[in-house]
């Protein structure tokens, strides 16, 4: 099972890069701009609502993906190849939910660390930041019980 | 003279859909060293009956042993399946599915496998995702053949492909043959297959409408396996 | 090799063999190519290879060493007796196809003979 695990992340670790890559040029963005007086994200008022969304919507997509890819493997070509390895059902199974677990644990951990990178460049509201990582950790516990759940 | 033993033993299977039977109390018995044909139109039931050897959908009665073991986890590694499509992950260099089939199937040879890529004129280090169709056939069939297993399954091995690659694809078959192993071949390409076919299973709406030994048929009937096809399921 | 439908492969391939022996191709005591071998240049299953060399066996025109491989038979007077049976069933065919066009025997030798002096023109 831990073989096929290494397969199942080696066929998503690009597309969760990628999530990675946006929410880090988004949050940049948001950051070095907070700083600036005419700016929109001068207040706290718009850039943890809007902050939480972006993390919000970047933890939507990579739950989405994941479950996609559960479908996918049903309905497309590779399903011939996963289906036929000599693993259970439920092998293939646990390696998914691991695997996805393991990104959904990272990215909290990598958005966690943009953040704080991030304020020490750019160091706006303080405060603000700290609940708004309790936020987005607290997010990502929820979304990996739900797939779970599923 | 040894009895010559069995390598799938097929009893009474049926696969029921809500109003279709896809597959009607069959019975089939594959000896060792055997290459058998399974010829039928689409629909007559014969990617069913492969689904089901391959564990890919489960029966809904009868019994189908492979090996002596029923179909699962034990079944998967001793049945080197070539399915008619592109199975290999998107992502993949044929490196990958080469390390793939090495770390799940204890049969695979990499030697072989490579005196096959080299036969094929294919290289480790190609993507997956440019290789053309008669080249990923060729991938597919490489990695399935390098496999020393008890049971192959070629679901229609040459279709799609250039008469050039159709012909380094039967060699490959022809001279990957092993005693103590079998062969199902599926196919609607049967005047290329059938001399190196043993035996034939004519498949009509999921049921065998005839079966037998390639040659006797040819010679109590007079006909290429070929047009016995087409009188079988007409014209 | 295309095969014909009328024959069992098997059977096609043994009268590949013979003509070739007989006429000097392969020779007497010569080794023939493996079941592998043969099976990949025909295209066809080596079962049937194997067949074709049991029946052979069994008609003395080549005996099978094992480990070593399938040779053809050192005795002339067995590929001397095959020859005359393949002339004689040649001729058979020739005369009854013949016959089937509607000649008559004296017709049949007169073209033979024509035929002949034409040759050694």
């Amino acid at each position: 099972m831990l073989k096929y695990m290494k397969y199942e992340i080696r066929g998503t670790y690009k597309f969760i890069l990628g999530i990675l890559a946006l929410v880090f040029i988004l949050l940049a963005g948001m950051y070095a701009s907070s700083n600036q007086e005419g700016s929109l994200f001068h207040s706290v008022q718009i850039f943890m609502p809007i902050g939480v969304m972006l993390l919000f919507g970047a933890a939507l997509i990579a739950f989405l993906y994941i479950v996609g890819s559960f479908r996918k493997e049903l309905y497309e070509d590779s399903g011939y190849l996963t289906f036929t390895l000599p693993l259970t059902g439920n092998q293939i199974l646990g390696s998914k939910l691991i695997a996805a677990l393991i990104w959904f644990i990272g990215l909290g951990i990598a958005v966690a660390l943009i953040n704080f990178l991030l304020m020490m460049i750019f160091s706006p509201f303080h405060i603000y930041h700290l609940s708004q990582l309790f936020l987005v950790k607290s997010f990502f516990v929820c979304k990996f019980l739900s797939v779970g759940i599923e | 003279m040894n009895k010559m033993k069995n390598i799938v033993e097929i009893n009474g299977l049926a696969k029921h859909y809500f109003r279709k039977k896809a597959l009607d109390q069959l019975n089939l018995t594959i000896e060792e060293g055997k290459v058998v044909g399974i010829l039928g139109p689409n629909g007559s039931g014969k990617t069913t009956l492969i689904k089901i050897l391959t564990g890919l959908l489960r029966q809904t009665g009868g019994e189908v042993r492979i090996g002596g073991y029923k179909v699962g986890v034990a079944t998967k590694s001793i049945v080197s399946y070539l399915p008619d499509r592109n199975f290999l992950y998107k992502w993949m260099r044929i490196k990958d599915a080469l390390k793939l089939y090495q770390d799940f199937y204890e049969d695979f040879d990499e030697k072989k496998f490579e005196a096959l890529l080299d036969f094929m004129k294919l290289e480790k280090d190609m993507k997956i995702d440019t290789l053309s169709k008669g080249m990923h056939e060729k991938l597919n069939l490489s990695l399935v053949l390098a496999r020393d297993a008890k049971l192959y399954i070629l679901d229609e091995p040459i279709a799609g492909v250039d008469p050039v690659a159709r012909d380094q694809i039967l060699d490959a078959i022809i001279g990957n043959f092993r005693e103590n192993s079998s062969m199902i071949i599926t196919t609607h390409l049967v005047r290329d297959m059938e001399s190196i076919l043993d035996e034939v299973v004519f498949l009509k709406d999921g049921r065998i409408v005839l079966a037998g030994n390639a040659e006797q048929l040819r010679e109590e009937k007079g006909k290429q396996i070929d047009t016995i096809y087409k009188e079988v399921f007409g014209a | 090799m295309e095969f014909s439908s009328s024959l069992p492969i098997y059977i096609q391939i043994m009268n590949l063999i013979k003509t070739k022996v007989v006429s000097g191709e392969i020779d007497r005591g010569e080794k023939l190519p493996s079941v592998r071998e043969l099976s990949k240049e025909l295209k066809v299953n080596p079962n049937t290879i194997q067949r074709v060399y049991q029946e052979l066996e069994r008609e003395e025109l080549v005996k099978t060493q094992r480990g070593m491989g399938t040779f053809v038979t050192e005795d002339s007077l067995i590929i001397s007796h095959l020859k005359q049976s393949m002339a004689a069933a040649v001729i058979d065919r020739f005369f009854r196809e013949m016959e089937n066009l509607g000649f008559q025997p004296d017709e049949i030798k007169k073209m033979i003979s024509e035929r002949f002096m034409e040759g050694n023109e």
